[in-house]
């Protein structure tokens, strides 16, 4: 059990979960305008767990995390800002 | 079967950069170019949001979520792959990199079957702006599945003789950071293609 719910099946758990919840947030009404924000959010938080928990980024070099880290932010503030700014032109 | 010394070897491994230092920078390099499609993707939207929103409606993003969960559970197998033969368990490493083989495969079926439902609804790259993206996109990605299941294939073929050698575990994790990677693009595409502005 203890070999089973290692970190790194601990972390995929939590990845499939998020999966599953942004179709949930995006094809369900709910949260109106906002669902598309929450999915790129969920989007950036499971990248994340995979440069951390998967590609170990937290052992590489101080630069790698950094670029890694803002790659992953630029990905997510491209997609947030340019739904939004069609979200005023509807 | 545990190689002798490769405890040591895994105790140094967890001291260093997993990979080799230029894995890290091609790796970048690809991840820089993608952010370039995604923010020429996002552009176009703005500019034909109607033709995009509506051409969204098409794509079915369950396929897409099958796929999401293909990958996460194929880069979790790798983890488990480069672990074991950090400890020089080869047969155990190998059972784990056929499974993520079959994992990878897996996705290029249901992309395939995905493809072959849009061309046979007559939706295909030059129907309009949208899916000339799309099938840009998922077909670099597409690309990017493919050399990874190769390099899973030769560490595969590798595995039982070498693992626990230094030289093995770098050039596996190299993999494993590339196909890590392949599935960092699928949760940054998918949303992008199938999830954003659908409700």
């Amino acid at each position: 059990m203890i070999r089973l719910l290692s970190r790194p099946t601990i972390v995929w758990l939590l990845l499939c979960g998020l999966t599953i919840l942004s179709v949930a947030v995006a094809e369900g009404r709910w949260l109106r305008g906002f669902s598309s924000i929450v999915v790129v959010l969920i989007a950036a938080a499971k990248s994340r767990l995979v440069i951390q928990h998967y590609m170990e980024a937290t052992r590489a070099a101080k630069h790698w995390r950094f670029l890694y880290a803002t790659w992953n932010f630029f990905v997510a503030a491209t997609i947030i800002v340019g739904y939004a700014m069609g979200m005023r032109t509807l | 079967m545990q190689q002798p010394g490769a405890s040591d070897i895994f105790d140094r491994e967890s001291r260093r950069t997993p990979g080799s230092e230029g894995i890290w920078t091609f790796i970048f390099i690809d991840m820089v170019i993608f952010q370039m499609i995604f923010l020429m993707f996002m552009g176009e939207r703005l500019r034909r949001l109607g033709v995009f929103v509506e051409s969204q409606r098409h794509l079915n993003d369950l396929a897409g979520l099958l796929n999401a969960l293909i990958l996460l559970t194929s880069s979790w197998v790798v983890v488990l792959a480069v672990r074991a033969a950090r400890k020089g368990d080869g047969a155990l490493s190998r059972r784990h990199l056929g499974v993520a083989w079959l994992l990878g495969l897996a996705f290029c079926i249901n992309k395939i079957i995905e493809y072959y439902a849009k061309v046979q609804a007559g939706l295909t790259p030059a129907s309009n702006p949208f899916y000339s993206y799309y099938y840009f996109i998922t077909f670099i990605h597409f690309l990017h599945v493919l050399a990874g299941m190769i390099f899973i294939a030769y560490c595969r073929g590798q595995a039982r003789a070498r693992a626990g050698s230094e030289g093995f575990v770098t050039g596996l994790e190299n993999v494993g950071l590339f196909w890590h990677f392949v599935d960092v693009l699928w949760i940054c595409i998918f949303p992008l293609l199938y999830l954003v502005g659908r409700s």
